[in-house]
């Protein structure tokens, strides 16, 4: 054993870890945002229909790149919490009963912000997720 | 101590009460039938736009009104006002809209007048020194904000008014919580997103604020 194949070994295992890195950081991301999680404080999307949360794909989409996304029109409106739970064309205000963070709606699971409170959790995202690799999970 | 998210919650907002978007300033200003004359000076130089909300100063008639035409020596007012002759030391600004449904109240918007809505998040908290007794932490969320504005007369009224918000908040801004400190996110700055189209009649512009409270676990 050289150290040269002592350095090899390392960049194959520096290399791998990576990528475990990668992966684990992304679906943590992705779970974050569908389910919601501790790690961000993200509540996960609403259910009604389940129509919404089963459109979030998580696709890969290069070597070290994947793309969260949805392509439901409404998304963000239920993201920003500008939703309107009565229905298009309700009566001016009939929406704010009240506003804030206790509107009505037909879901008691999930909430608003869920891709905001992933972006702003992040950084304990790549902690959480390198602590697991570190510890080789 | 728990993070006080009370205390945080008031202090954001009082950060938020003490906005600014513009103003005239002190001068001489007439009420008119149909809003507000200058005779010198400008109303499109000092940035008002259709659709703010206006706050005046120095005349009788002192309730809000709403922009709904702009040039330099005049600015329409929805309905009007009471006449009155051009005075001295009067002003007009534009702040936070006087509607604003904080969380866990009851918003009754009218139809012609800028309105908003307050979101306080709280998300995640966690010790950052040990031992745990007498620890450092930090809890952290988001501090959400919705405008909303009459639509189509453009992107000025929203706008500019998100953007005082933004500056309000600047990244590291620090606001006293008791023996805590918030402090607006430098990792990750205060954004506003897109101004998208609400109900009909109606825009909005969401903006974020990202907060970190630091405080002792005692």
């Amino acid at each position: 054993m050289s150290f040269r194949d002592d350095v090899a070994r390392f960049g194959v295992k520096l290399e791998s870890q990576f990528k475990e890195l990668h992966n684990g950081v992304c679906d943590l991301a992705y779970l974050s945002i569908v389910e919601g999680s501790p790690v961000t404080g993200a509540p996960g999307q609403r259910v009604d229909t389940g129509f919404m949360k089963s459109s979030w794909q998580n696709e890969v989409t290069g070597p070290l790149t994947r793309d969260i996304s949805t392509n439901v029109a409404y998304a963000p409106l239920f993201e920003d919490g500008t939703y309107n739970p009565l229905g298009v064309g309700r009566p001016l205000g009939a929406e704010k009963l009240p506003g804030g963070t206790n509107r009505r709606g037909p879901s008691t699971v999930g909430g608003d912000h869920s891709v905001k409170l992933t972006i702003a959790g992040w950084p304990r995202i790549v902690e959480t997720v390198a602590l697991e690799v570190g510890r080789g999970r | 101590m728990a993070a006080d998210h009370t205390a945080t919650q008031l202090a954001l907002r009082g950060r938020l009460l003490t906005l600014s978007v513009l103003t005239t300033g002190s001068t001489t200003l007439s009420a008119t039938s149909t809003g507000y004359a200058r005779t010198a000076g400008s109303f499109i130089t000092d940035g008002f736009a259709v659709g703010m909300e206006v706050t005046p100063s120095g005349f009788t008639q002192t309730a809000v009104g709403v922009v709904t035409g702009v040039s330099a020596l005049a600015l329409e007012i929805d309905g009007g006002r009471d006449v009155e002759a051009a005075g001295a030391g009067r002003s007009l600004t534009v702040g936070l809209p006087s509607r604003m449904g904080w969380d866990n109240t009851r918003l009754e918007p009218t139809a012609a007048a800028p309105y908003g809505e307050e979101e306080y998040v709280p998300a995640t908290a966690r010790t950052i020194t040990m031992p745990a007794s007498g620890a450092d932490m930090e809890a952290t969320g988001l501090y959400v904000l919705r405008l909303y504005g009459k639509a189509e007369p453009g992107i000025s009224a929203l706008r500019k008014l998100a953007d005082a918000i933004l500056a309000l908040f600047a990244p590291g801004t620090g606001l006293t919580v008791g023996s805590a400190t918030v402090r607006v996110r430098t990792d990750l700055a205060p954004w506003a997103g897109a101004i998208r189209a609400d109900r009909p009649g109606w825009s909005v512009v969401v903006l974020t604020i990202p907060w970190r409270l630091a405080y002792l676990n005692t």
